[in-house]
């Protein structure tokens, strides 16, 4: 599986990044980018998912409209497993939207 | 508690109305290039930074001191006025370069065509031409600014539509897309270079000075105290409620300092010192919204609640590089009815605070770099002003009065976590 997290810089989600990747498989590519970025990244790579930081879920709509264009799911992580960083909460997420 | 909630449960459904338009406001192709592309200068307006940094350590005359700080630096400090001349001092080119790019990906039109025909007509808009071998460079910079925002963005919209109703020259299939796309490109762009020229040599207006003229009173209107503290405002309701207040007020904060930052940089490279730059906004926002959280950093490390004491270290360490997110969502300081308040006030008080520090002159240097944000506070404001330290002094202050404020909303808080800790044990 394929996942991008969002945020603002991409800094804060590389942090849950990193805990994801704990509970991820060996074959899940799991990045951060600023949400900037999003549009141009899924243009050029095939994307499963995509998890939007909460602070930023004022752009959900206009990023629902460029991932469901390219059949890509997306959701808005929830705050608490964000804040805390919950690898594992966030893993189960990107699996069952 | 009661009055706690509704009180939080307001002031969402508040931010949630102002937060909407905006963000609309924001998603608009125009807009969201403007600011894509003003932002993707950023590292060019760093590293001008640091030029004007080895500027300043090599100027005895910038900072107002006896000696240079590095005196072997100073036989090159004149020469730093070439970068600076070319990414501060020309903000207003560069943007119109790549809010065009920006702008140009997101209505999907030929993009090296419609990125060079947007410089062109920021040329003419801005210039009257070579004269006598040289060019000026006055409106390439923040003058420039507001004008490139609203020139790439319309110039590449009326180049679409002649696209889009093909008004254009269609060459034979065979041959290649660069010269095809050229010529594509023909008509419209005669037409907006043409309808650019009339604008500028037959009714003589100077489109730069009309918009700047307009705009700029604005922007310098922007420059006092009780706006900065507005600034705290909103950028603290939106935080309180989990959205990130800086992406929501960057449409207007972003074209005002960036214009302030290039003007002060334009100054410092031109001779004046570091203490009589024009602009004093920069300087009140170096750290202002990364301070004003420690004291709860502090309060939840030493806490008597055991949840809190393992939480803290995973918020703090981010936090010392400005990432906050841990902290306010984790806690969760968002739509917490105890904190949110203290917050939104610390927030405030500390924009004001330091607006007025800079605005009096306590803080006399101002600040002409743009620092990189993730930089530790302490670090940031040593680096903005350029050494000077008196800001220190105001940090004190700040952290010192949060702390006043923030503890009895605290103690409730954790109050009520203790008693929810103690009734699980219990258990």
């Amino acid at each position: 599986m394929k996942i991008v997290l969002v945020c603002m810089a991409g800094m804060s989600t590389s942090l849950l990044v990193e805990n994801m990747k704990k509970y991820a498989e060996p074959e899940d590519r799991i990045t951060a980018m600023s949400y900037t970025e999003l549009e141009h990244t899924l243009e050029g790579e095939k994307v499963d998912v995509v998890l939007l930081g909460p602070q930023i879920k004022m752009h959900y709509d206009e990023l629902k409209d460029i991932c469901d264009r390219r059949n890509v799911k997306i959701a808005i992580l929830a705050p608490v497993v964000y804040g805390r960083m919950d690898g594992a909460k966030a893993m189960e997420m990107a699996k069952t939207i | 508690m009661k009055e706690k909630k509704d009180l939080s449960e307001q002031i969402e459904s508040f931010t949630n109305k102002i937060a909407k338009p905006l963000s609309k406001f924001a998603a608009i192709p125009g807009v969201a290039a403007a600011i894509e592309g003003i932002s993707a200068n950023m590292n060019l307006i760093i590293i001008g930074g640091v030029f004007m940094i080895l500027y300043v350590l090599s100027s005895a005359y910038a900072t107002g001191t006896e000696n240079a700080i590095l005196p072997f630096l100073t036989p090159y400090g004149s020469n730093v006025s070439q970068v600076n001349s070319f990414t501060l001092g020309m903000i207003g080119l560069l943007a119109s370069i790549s809010i065009a790019s920006k702008y140009a990906e997101k209505v999907k039109v030929d993009h090296t065509t419609s990125v060079v025909l947007s410089f062109v007509v920021f040329m003419i808009l801005s210039n009257w031409g070579v004269v006598d071998g040289t060019l000026s460079t006055a409106n390439f910079g923040s003058k420039g600014l507001i004008v490139a925002m609203f020139s790439s963005v319309l110039s590449i919209k009326v180049y679409k539509w002649f696209i889009d109703r093909k008004i254009t020259i269609k060459l034979p299939a065979s041959v290649p897309p660069a010269i095809a796309n050229s010529f594509i490109a023909l008509i419209p762009s005669f037409v907006i270079i043409t309808f650019c020229w009339i604008l500028r040599n037959l009714m003589n207006i100077d489109i730069v000075s009309v918009i700047y003229g307009l705009l700029g009173p604005v922007f310098d209107a922007s420059e006092t105290v009780p706006f900065a503290g507005l600034e705290g405002l909103l950028y603290s309701l939106f935080w309180s409620v989990g959205i990130h207040g800086g992406n929501m007020i960057s449409p207007i904060t972003q074209a005002v300092t960036n214009t302030f930052l290039s003007e002060n940089a334009a100054a410092l490279a031109s001779g004046v010192s570091l203490t009589a730059l024009p602009h004093w906004y920069n300087g009140a926002r170096v750290g202002v919204t990364f301070i004003n959280y420690w004291p709860l950093l502090i309060f939840m490390a030493f806490s008597k609640c055991k949840e809190f004491k393992v939480m803290a270290p995973a918020m703090i360490i981010p936090a010392c590089f400005n990432i906050t997110e841990p902290l306010f969502f984790g806690l969760p300081l968002i739509l917490n009815p105890f904190l949110m308040i203290p917050y939104i006030i610390t927030q405030v008080m500390t924009h004001l605070i330091f607006a007025v520090s800079a605005a009096s002159g306590f803080i006399a240097t101002k600040v002409a770099i743009s620092v990189p944000w993730a930089l530790p506070f302490p670090l940031q404001q040593l680096i903005g002003f350029s050494g000077d330290m008196k800001i220190f002094l105001v940090d004190i202050l700040v952290l010192a009065l949060c702390t006043l404020i923030w503890y009895p909303f605290w103690k409730a808080f954790e109050k009520k976590e203790l008693e929810k800790e103690a009734l699980l044990e219990i258990q």
